[in-house]
């Protein structure tokens, strides 16, 4: 693996959904209120419950807690990749939870990288194909800046970009995520545990590019981890418990 | 948007029941363009055969024989009617044309027809492709795909119930039937007109009378050939073809020919209940469509459940990702589009090369030339398909925007 010495290539173009203003929009994010629910109408389960929370644009909050506390909930429900049942959750200007499906799916677009536990990778994709796919969605051509952009990030995270992604390691798969989610420069970068995969020395390779990606664009770094020396580097760390955020 | 990466990748995730989907639509385009293909070319091709005979007459017995006979040239004895007709439909001022068609002979399996000038160029339509008409009686033109050669002289046989009919070889039978002593002198060619008579051997009439001890159907010897035929006792013919004026005539003559020891009928009208009364055909045709119905139905149907259970989580993760939902609805209507397309291609080509046999074997059987190019209707089938199962694929794309993509996401 090589150490990201270089610093990423600023010259890469703004990818999918450039922001609407050439300046990056101050994106404070605030909870409030929000309970997420799941199960029959009748007998709903309470999978987060999150009273209050505010995180400033550029900040890196860390949120611990054990498996089943709600915290990918939580991280969807930040996404927009659901809604609450209750509460508001803003962004800036915008009110997330106002917002209809469409909008929203634009709005994480524009704004949003995510790191997904589960990393959900297309399979009959190359590593490459996988971390440009979102530039797909609106280019026909990937473009040769996005493409050096994605060369760049698998190298710092040591993944071959022309494997596929089926017959890549766990550890390799959840660093190919992590490239994908860095790939647009996004504004909000979401990431559920990512370096459940990894060995220690990796992780901390992965640790450094997700936090110096987000001091670089200015982003809102918020991320799930049980890793004590990835929450370390976190500015603030809260801790979730059977749905709860504490205020 | 490049829904490209996206389509190969969900394609290459779906392998076997791809394959299957492309192998089922194929097949059942096939069938279905072979099935349909036939069936309006074997119609055209035998309606067509009977282009030239407006109005037939004969003597009462079943019309479906005298029009299988007279058109198609089947082997069949048929009783004959009063040679006088001939010259009492040639006075008719209804009649633009009248020609006797008298049969029984064949040469080397090809059978010898004894009819008038105006008929074996079909009304003047047509002129010899080789050689010239023929001129006197022991002069014979052939069909196009009779093999004999010009200059060629022939020796006709009696044709018995019990030949088999090769053409082009003599067989024991005919051997043992020769009329002896008769020859004819083959002059001319007939262009190819895809019918059973581009294998007939086409004889003046009075040749077929003279050949079985009836006289020439003329006063003297050295008359002319063809009407008016002035002998006292003219001999009979299997069957009159007749070219009436016009239709209001055609009818006339009709009704007039139905009584008095004649049967008159239109070759087309009796073609038509044929075709309804071929059950056996049919039946074929209606299982064949049946079947073919349902492989496409099975197919689409695979197609979909493939997708469905396939796409659930992927539709999630690309709109996860933040994918338009037009990016995603193109590529799930692009895969189903091009495996629908794929099918249909293959089964069209297929479909084609089946439709080529099929009408080489009825040729070979029949001397009816079938038209096989693939039709409108073919390709409107097959546009159809691609066009209703591709948006019909897109109903589980569609239905998955109903669920949070967070419940997609975990699957
Ligand atoms: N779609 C869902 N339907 C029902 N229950 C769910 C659903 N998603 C999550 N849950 C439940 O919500 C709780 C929190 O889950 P999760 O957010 O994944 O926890 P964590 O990420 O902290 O391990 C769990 O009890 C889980 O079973
Ligand atoms: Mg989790």
């Amino acid at each position: 693996m090589r150490l990201p010495d270089h610093g990423l290539p600023t010259h890469a173009a703004p990818t999918h959904g450039a922001p609407t203003h050439g300046a990056l929009p101050h994106g404070a994010l605030t909870l409030s209120d929000v309970r997420v629910t799941f199960g029959p109408g009748g007998a709903p389960v309470l999978a987060v419950d999150a009273p209050r929370l505010s995180v400033a644009q550029g900040d890196l909050l860390g949120i611990s807690g054990p498996s089943g506390s709600g915290k990918t909930t939580l991280l969807h429900a930040l996404a927009g990749l659901l809604l609450p049942a209750h509460g508001t959750i803003t962004w800036g200007d915008a009110t997330l939870t106002a917002m209809g499906e469409n909008a929203r799916d634009r709005w994480r677009r524009q704004h949003v990288g995510f790191v997904f536990q589960d990393f959900h990778l297309v399979p009959e994709l190359s590593a490459l194909d996988n971390v440009l796919l979102t530039r797909w969605f609106g280019h026909w051509s990937a473009g040769r800046s996005a493409t050096e952009r994605a060369l760049g990030l698998l190298a710092d995270v040591g993944v071959p970009p022309g494997r596929r992604a089926g017959v890549l390691s766990r550890g390799e798969q959840q660093r190919v995520a992590i490239a994908r989610a860095l790939l647009a420069k996004p504004h909000l970068i979401l990431a559920d545990e990512p370096t459940a995969s990894l060995d220690a020395e990796t992780g901390a390779v992965v640790a450094d590019l997700l936090v110096r990606s987000a001091r670089e664009t200015g982003a809102t770094l918020i991320l799930v981890s049980h890793d004590p020396a990835m929450l370390a580097r976190m500015a603030l760390v809260r801790r979730m418990d059977k749905g709860v955020l504490p205020a | 948007m490049n829904p490209f990466p996206m389509v190969r990748a969900d394609l290459r995730a779906m392998r076997w029941s791809a394959v299957v989907v492309v192998v089922l639509v194929a097949l059942a385009v096939a069938i279905g363009i072979a099935v349909a293909a036939q069936e309006r070319g074997l119609r055209q091709g035998s309606a067509k055969a009977a282009d030239d005979f407006d109005l037939l007459i004969g003597a009462p017995g079943s019309q479906t024989q005298l029009v299988l006979t007279s058109v198609y040239l089947q082997p069949e004895a048929l009783p004959l009617i009063d040679g006088a007709v001939l010259n009492r439909l040639a006075a008719d001022p209804r009649v633009a044309g009248v020609a006797p068609i008298a049969f029984g002979d064949i040469v080397r399996g090809y059978p010898v027809v004894g009819t008038t000038l105006p008929f074996v160029s079909r009304w003047g339509r047509l002129a010899a492709s080789e050689g010239r008409l023929f001129a006197a009686e022991a002069e014979a033109v052939i069909g196009a795909d009779v093999k004999l050669t010009l200059g060629e002289d022939i020796t006709p046989a009696h044709a018995t119930a019990g030949e088999t009919r090769e053409a082009g070889e003599e067989g024991a039978e005919e051997h043992d039937h020769k009329h002896e002593g008769v020859v004819y002198h083959v002059v001319g060619r007939l262009p190819r007109l895809g019918t059973p008579w581009d294998r007939a051997i086409m004889i003046p009439v009075e040749s077929v009378w003279e050949t079985h001890g009836l006289g020439n159907g003329h006063a003297t010897d050295e008359a002319p050939l063809g009407p008016p035929f002035d002998a006292k006792r003219v001999p009979g013919v299997p069957a009159v073809v007749v070219k009436p004026m016009r239709v209001a005539d055609a009818y006339q003559l009709r009704s007039q020919y139905r009584k008095d020891g004649t049967m008159a009928l239109f070759p087309a009208e009796v073609l038509v209940s044929l075709y309804r009364t071929m059950g056996d055909l049919r039946d074929v045709v209606v299982i064949a469509a049946g079947l073919n119905n349902l492989l496409v139905f099975a197919a689409v149907l695979l197609l979909i459940a493939t997708l469905v259970t396939l796409r659930r989580q992927r539709y999630a993760v690309l709109r996860a990702l933040g994918a338009p939902r037009a990016y995603v609805l193109l590529v799930t209507w692009l895969g189903a589009a091009g495996l629908l397309a794929v099918g249909c291609v293959f089964g069209l080509a297929l479909g084609w090369v089946a439709s080529v046999l099929v009408a080489a074997a009825v040729e070979r059987q029949t001397g009816l030339h079938v038209a096989t190019g693939l039709g409108w209707g073919e390709l409107r089938f097959a546009a159809g398909l691609v066009l209703a199962g591709s948006v019909f694929s897109l109903v589980p794309a569609l239905a998955a925007w109903r669920l949070p993509v967070s419940a997609g996401l975990r699957g």
